[in-house]
């Protein structure tokens, strides 16, 4: 019997902690990513994904604090996957960007013909 | 399967206190509802234009999915407050990128001239570039719209005629004659001689075209030709000839009308001049009868000279018989200078 009690508070424990840690672990990957996006300059060519990222980052921290870890993770995992896609997304954007052909003045940074497939784009 | 947060409310009745409650959460429903129909109507329009603000307002799209998203949560979580709240922020990241503002150069530019359709007052044809009204979007083929186009307007920024080439038509000397028909364009000159100065071949300071005698210098007062027959001096007309008089009488003879209407004409010329018309006799005879011979030929020269055209008021007349005598009445030739007139300058 006490084993038995003892086996289903750790797994209460276990279930208990599951919450929160998966949420800071998304978190964590979450803030990781988009570390990582700026120090390589892919932020520059995806002002979209970046400002998505830090928005459903930002929004997983909260829901954390409110302790809706099930939603933190969601968006966290949200925001990882929008900064994971600079990757590809800023070797286009930045193509795209180039071959429009403005004058240089008038043509801001960062902007450039929507890419195909855009993660986070099209709901 | 979550139930929707409306139903779980509503589904407690219990006397009074579950009618309020179902008061309050049918409100909520409705609040709810409301902010459903909102949310999925950004999400419409969001996925409608999707590419127009991937392309033109990014962060505003990325702002309006993030708030959506908050809003849908905070809707499920049953916190209309906070879904409300972030449905406004939804809604202003989604006006913050329909007006575009900060991020017109990559709206849709129909033309391809850089300039998006919603600042281009011409979208389908593409501005020139040419330095010219280059921001309204619209090309200006004829910049100073004078009918020249400006491939051909060797003036395209100045209006002027097709004969011109399109550049305006100048007038380089200020003459009044416009450079095209201009002979002496950096000259001034009248038209009548094609704007080229008219020349003084006598070089008497009256015009050819002013001179009467352009080729004998004269006064300007004289119509640029000179005087023979007279000379003006600083205090009267001097005749080079005597004026003729028929012996006794105070008739002028026909001799002396060209010396008279030569100086009739320096009178004409000299319009504030005012002359005293002396008439002189030699001693012969008795001096009253010259003084009054001498009066009536002054008087008929004065009624000549108003014959000429000489205003009567410049003509004063006077008769001085043989009282100033000029040289010797014992001679002839003495008595003949004697008899004289003379033409005092009074004014001047």
């Amino acid at each position: 019997m006490r084993k038995v009690v003892l086996g289903l508070g750790l797994a209460a424990f276990c279930c208990a902690g599951c919450g929160p840690i998966q949420a800071s672990s998304a978190i964590k990957r979450a803030d990781d990513a988009l570390h990582e996006s700026r120090a390589r300059g892919w932020d520059k060519d995806c002002p979209y994904e970046i400002t998505a990222a830090d928005g459903y980052l930002a929004a997983a921290r909260d829901l954390a604090g409110q302790a809706d870890f099930e939603a933190a993770r969601e968006f966290a995992d949200k925001a990882a996957q929008l900064a994971a896609s600079t990757r590809e997304v800023a070797p286009r954007n930045a193509k795209a960007r180039e071959s429009r052909g403005h004058p240089a003045p008038k043509t801001p940074a960062g902007r450039g013909a929507p890419p195909a497939g855009t993660p986070g784009g099209r709901r | 399967m979550m139930q929707h947060p409306c139903l779980r409310y509503a589904a407690r009745p219990r006397g009074i206190l579950a009618a309020g409650l179902l008061l309050m959460t049918t409100l909520g429903c409705v609040g709810t509802s409301q902010v459903n129909q909102r949310t999925q109507a950004l999400e419409t329009l969001l996925t409608d234009r999707h590419d127009q603000f991937y392309a033109c307002a990014p962060t505003a799209l990325a702002h309006a999915e993030v708030a959506i998203a908050r809003a849908r949560n905070a809707t499920g979580r049953g916190l209309p407050v906070a879904a409300e709240g972030a449905l406004k922020q939804a809604e202003a990241a989604v006006r913050e990128g329909w007006t575009g503002s900060g991020d017109s150069v990559c709206m849709p530019d129909t033309d391809g001239d850089g300039i998006p359709d919603r600042d281009d007052k011409c979208p389908t044809l593409p501005e020139d570039f040419d330095g010219f009204q280059d921001e309204d979007g619209c090309p200006d083929p004829d910049n100073d719209g004078d009918g020249v186009l400006d491939v051909d307007d060797l003036c395209p920024n100045e209006a002027g005629p097709v004969a011109n080439r399109g550049c305006p038509v100048k007038d380089s000397d200020g003459d009044g004659v416009m450079d095209p028909d201009d002979a002496c364009p950096t000259i001034p000159g009248p038209r009548i001689n094609r704007g080229c100065p008219i020349q003084d071949r006598d070089k008497d300071g009256v015009a050819d075209d002013l001179d009467r005698c352009p080729d004998e210098a004269g006064s300007a007062e004289n119509g640029g030709c000179p005087y023979t027959l007279i000379s003006i001096t600083d205090d009267r007309i001097q005749v080079k000839q005597k004026v003729f008089f028929q012996t006794a009488k105070a008739a002028i003879k026909k001799e002396s009308f060209e010396l008279l209407n030569e100086v009739a004409q320096a009178i004409l010329d000299h319009p504030k001049f005012r002359i005293g018309i002396e008439g002189h006799t030699d001693s012969v005879g008795k001096p009253k009868v010259n003084r009054k011979l001498s009066q009536d030929r002054a008087n008929a020269v004065r009624m000549y000279l108003i014959g000429q055209g000489v205003a009567p008021e410049r003509l004063q007349a006077v008769g001085m018989g043989d009282d100033v005598p000029l040289d010797d009445n014992a001679t002839e030739a003495g008595r003949a200078v004697n008899r004289r007139v003379e033409f005092h300058i009074l004014e001047k």
